[in-house]
């Protein structure tokens, strides 16, 4: 494979094959002069002069392996000048891989009596620089022990061990006795930095063994040796086409410092280790992507403390891919223990409400990840819940019960429902909404449980795949959604009246109904239950614009609903049910467009259920205007829409003589016209507005009664 | 005292002759009910044990051992020890640590009998050896297992006589091995007031009562920076005799013996007991303190007590 890619990269190489040519020569002939010439005197001169020129042709040509392992021969026969011995190692700059003949020559000299120390180190410092592209790194495993040996030496040890950093694996570290003398090392060298580096990694191997404690280590303690030079060996690597990606020489693992400092306001969550390893094993800590996981996932030794899911991915992977019902036992002991020290057995204190906080969050992460709440988080929920004031850790507690596991409603009612209805009843506006919102976060959560199958007479999920604990859910999962959707409508309701319906709450309400209309559309569900007409009818007369938009796009989304299988709504929906909804579109049509407010005459109409004496009385108030008073121009929640429109439509006319000064209606915009005013009919300008409307974004209104208003469809086609 | 170092030394060599046949039997040697006698434990909660097996209790031992000791001395001990190690000595040395079940009668031992933890340990400098314990109470129930196939091993309650130090290391080392969470173990006020019941119960089955050190309760005043606590000191025959005027007058009403306490202080002193919080409770045979603390003192109704009072200690943590 190397071979082959060596081949195509000299075919590719950026070199004139004369030059290429002269250099190479040049080099031998600089290599072949020093190595002849090393212990002559009298050409001392010359020989550094030459060592001089070769090394500006190395530095920017790298060698041959042959002019490596030449290079090499000139420096164990130390017949130069340490100086020189020096600069020759720095020119060690391979064009290709490392052959291991060349790094077993300079481990073979270690400890050679004729090559300065100085120059021993800086030897392995090029083996540290090189080691990525040594050939077969299993080969010098077999010198694991010769490394060891020459621990002794101050002026080595630090770069044995990173070089021992860099070769160890697992099964090297299985032969207990070394292995202990190994981890002895500590005590009589003393707390060295790389022998620290070096022992963690044993530590993380196997923690069992390794029981002393290791003192936290700041940032990579093996960093490049030498930054400049492993700089011009990537150069010459990449000139040659051998890329190595500008790799540093360190380890590219999951390895961190293990000591951790215990912080007040964080619950000290396990870290993932693997005690009793053995040989074979493959852990969580030697995992370092998501391939390797993926490639591996069955055979992964899991971690000896589970609760290291809370803050480990990989783990968290894991256990989603293979929810054992011991593995959630062990998470969900330590859990709930936690949650209960927490909550129930320490005092109230700010410390402990952080640290509460800090795992709650920690739950949720993991929640969200592995899109299902832990049936252990539940029963806490269930027991906090009770308690709770609405407040304390408010994000993530609506954050957990978003992702409540459906039971019959009733349970679930009497579980939370209430008690949250309880606290609904205290708190602000601002609460109610992040109530409301939590529970359309809820309810689409428990549509992806059952994704699809709605229609397909399959309401009660026996098993759901990825379920921790395969988890049943007894009952109608049908009556259960259907509970829920009248316990929003009613919350809405009570919502709204409550905080004189503040913005925040109409927004999250038609959110709510917004995703519930979804949920009919696109899940086939059958079971359609439509808003309250007091959510409806407080959207309509609202001053807002966005509720009356939203409120008639909720509208349209049902009646798609319901046109989408008629014969099953028959069925499943009695007739007086389908022709109350029915009075949604018509009254609000009538208002709308046709002009006909509060009419009851009409097939379906009822007139916003207004009694005739209320009626009567709007009507007096209303004088002349009435039949527009509700109208698209007229209604409060467009009306200043309206006169802009107007207002921008007589600024783009060239030449008005006089400008409407009153709403937009039939007759004031006929006579405007005959005034010199603006000319365009009623219809046209309401289709005009409609448009605007959508551009700004009041998509509901626009597609409502286009859809609704056949007359309407037939004036323009949609922009 | 002479007795006990026998006992150690039978216990020693009962160890090592298994050790030397094989390291999978269980140890026969067990450690006495006397453990628990004049100690102040520290009382902790505990998860279930992942994988805890009774026949490795050898196996645990050294592995306890070795962490304790590197934790403690910064290194490995080396099989080729050359006694160089006191150089290394930072806080103190595990000079034995032996794990056994204890033996105590009237224990219910449908999930295993409790399990003791001896360590005997020689601080830095001239201080003498001393032994520290770890207590691991079994649960009265087993729980989500069937108990033939569960991997898990529930040991609710841990008592700790040992410096803390210590106890935090050998807290690790169990956490770590057998994936449990262990955390301090608080009574509630509710629980002490059992305690009460318990203390007087089985007082009053005692010939001499009379002559027994006087009940004492300490209550915790909430939210008043001026009084932290306030001591009752009352006699058992003093409470024998509300116990029994209160059951004279009222028949119906089962309420204990702390209630009767209360009414009475209330009725006496206008002190409403109930609204303050019982923190601490002692007399004779025991002393409960809300904080997680136990000392259960020497006397004839020790091994009687002993049980009932552990029981109740795991009752709680369900």
């Amino acid at each position: 494979m190397l071979d082959a890619s060596r081949e195509k990269n000299e075919r590719e190489i950026q070199i004139p094959h004369s030059e290429r040519t002269n250099v190479e020569m040049l080099i031998n002939e600089k290599i072949q002069y020093i190595a002849q010439n090393a212990s002559v005197k009298d050409v001392k001169k010359n020989v550094k002069n030459q060592i001089v020129e070769l090394v500006k042709l190395v530095s920017e040509n790298g060698l041959e392996v042959s002019q490596l392992a030449a290079v090499l021969n000139i420096l164990f026969v130390g017949k130069l000048e340490c100086v020189d011995i020096k600069r020759l190692v720095k020119i060690l700059l391979p064009r290709a891989n490392v052959p291991n003949f060349l790094i077993i020559k300079v481990l073979s000299n270690l400890g050679n009596k004729g090559l300065n120390y100085n120059v021993q180190a800086l030897l392995l410092r090029w083996i540290i620089i090189v080691y990525n592209v040594i050939e077969d790194h299993s080969q010098l495993i077999k010198f694991y022990g010769v490394i060891f040996h020459y621990m002794e030496y101050d002026t080595l040890r630090p770069f044995l061990c990173h070089i021992l950093y860099l070769m160890t694996r697992r099964e090297h570290l299985i032969d207990e006795y070394n292995f202990f003398n190994r981890i002895d090392l500590r005590t009589r060298f003393g707390p060295e930095p790389h022998l620290l580096g070096l022992l963690t990694l044993y530590k993380d191997f196997f923690p069992n063994l390794v029981t002393i404690r290791i003192p936290p280590i700041k940032n990579a303690t093996f960093k490049c040796p030498d930054v400049e030079w492993f700089q011009l060996f990537n150069q010459i690597q990449r000139k040659w086409n051998y890329n190595i990606m500008n790799n540093p020489i360190t380890r590219s693992s999951s390895f961190k410092p293990t000591a951790k400092r215990r912080k007040l306001d964080h619950v000290e969550i396990p870290k993932a280790c693997t005690f009793n390893a053995t040989r074979n094993s493959i852990t969580l800590e030697e995992i370092m992507n998501i391939e390797s996981l993926a490639s591996s996932i069955d055979k992964i030794d899991l971690p000896s403390q589970l609760a290291s899911v809370l803050e480990n991915r990989m783990l968290q992977h894991i256990v989603v891919c293979n929810p054992e019902k011991v593995t959630i036992a062990r998470i969900s002991y330590w859990l709930e223990q936690c949650l209960m020290e927490l909550v129930y057995w320490n005092d109230n204190t700010a410390e402990t409400k952080a640290r509460l906080n800090s795992l709650l969050m920690k739950l949720v992460a993991l929640t969200e990840f592995m899109k299902e709440l832990l049936p252990v988080i539940q029963e806490f929920l269930v027991k906090y819940i009770q308690t709770w004031d609405g407040i304390e850790h408010q994000e993530a507690i609506f954050k957990l019960l978003s992702f409540l596991r459906p039971e019959p409603f009733e349970q679930l009612s009497e579980k939370f429902f209430t008690p949250l209805q309880n606290l609904h009843e205290k708190l602000s506006s601002s609460w109610k909404a992040r109530l409301i919102r939590c529970y359309t976060d809820l309810f689409t959560h428990w549509i992806l449980f059952q994704e699809n199958n709605f229609g397909e007479n399959n309401n009660e999920i026996e098993k759901s795949e990825n379920s921790f604990l395969n988890l049943s859910i007894k009952g109608d999962y049908s009556r259960t959604i259907q509970g829920f959707i009248h316990h929003v409508n009613q919350v809405s309701i009570i919502s709204l009246e409550s905080t004189n319906d503040d913005l925040e709450v109409q927004h999250a309400i038609f959110s709510a109904f917004e995703a519930i209309a979804n949920l009919q559309m696109n899940y086939n569900w059958n079971r359609v239950v439509i808003p309250s007409s007091s959510i409806v009818y407080r959207a309509f007369f609202s001053s807002s614009g966005m509720s009356l938009s939203r409120i008639c796009g909720i509208i349209l989304q049902y009646k798609e609903a319901f046109d989408k299988n008629p014969q099953q709504n028959v069925s499943l929906h009695c007739r007086s049910y389908i022709n109350y909804f029915n009075s949604f579109v018509m009254d609000i049509c009538n208002c709308l467009w046709r002009n006909r407010p509060f009419n009851k005459t009409d097939k379906n109409s009822k007139g916003f259920q207004l009694d005739d004496d209320i009626i009567r009385k709007l009507q007096e108030t209303c004088n002349e205007d009435w039949t527009s008073c509700y109208s698209l121009t007229h209604l409060p929640s467009f009306a200043a829409l309206s006169k802009s429109c107007i207002q921008d439509l007589e600024e783009s006319t060239p030449n008005i003589k006089r400008r409407l000064t009153l709403p937009a209606t039939q007759f004031s915009l006929k006579d405007i016209s005959t005034a010199g005013g603006l000319q365009i009919s009623f219809n046209d300008y309401r289709v005009h507005f409609l448009n605007v409307l959508y551009k700004l974004g009041f998509v509901g209104i626009h597609d409502f009664l286009y859809q609704s208003l056949t007359s309407l469809s037939k004036l323009k086609n949609k922009p | 005292m002479s007795k006990r170092k026998d006992d150690q030394k039978k216990r020693k060599r009962s160890v090592r002759s298994n050790e030397m046949e094989e390291g999978q039997r269980e140890i026969t040697a067990e450690l006495d009910s006397d453990i628990f006698i004049n100690k102040t434990f520290l009382l902790y909660r505990c998860t279930p044990f992942y994988k805890f097996e009774h026949i490795k209790f050898t196996q645990y031992g050294k592995e306890l051992h070795n962490f304790i000791t590197g934790q403690m001395l910064n290194r490995i001990p080396l099989v080729c020890d050359n006694g160089e190690e006191n150089d290394f000595i930072s806080e103190g040395k595990v000079v034995e640590l032996f794990i056994s079940k204890i033996k105590l009668s009237n224990w219910n031992g449908t999930n295993g009998m409790p399990i003791g933890v001896e360590i005997k340990f020689k601080p830095k400098g001239p201080a003498k050896e001393q032994i520290f314990h770890l207590i691991f109470l079994p649960s009265i129930v087993s729980r989500d297992f069937a108990p033939e196939n569960s991997p898990f091993n529930h040991y609710p309650v841990i008592l700790i006589k040992a410096p803390q130090r210590l106890a935090n290391i050998a807290i690790e080392w169990f956490e770590t091995r057998f994936d449990c969470r262990i955390c301090r173990y608080r009574l509630e006020s509710s629980h002490l007031k059992k305690f009460v019941e318990e203390l007087a119960n089985i007082s009053f089955t005692c010939d001499d009562f009379i002559q027994t050190k006087p009940f004492e309760l300490t209550f915790t005043i909430p939210d008043i920076s001026e009084i932290k606590n306030i001591k009752l000191r009352i006699s058992l025959v003093d409470i024998k005799r509300l116990y029994n005027r209160s059951k004279e007058q009222s028949d119906s009403q089962q309420s204990g013996i702390a209630e009767r306490i209360d009414e009475h202080f209330f009725e006496c002193l206008r002190i409403k007991l109930s609204s303050l919080i019982l923190s601490k409770i002692s007399n004779h045979a025991a002393l409960v303190a809300g904080e997680g603390k136990l000392q259960i003192f020497a006397g004839l109704l020790s091994p009687k007590f002993t049980v009932s009072l552990l029981n109740q200690l795991v009752m709680f943590t369900r």
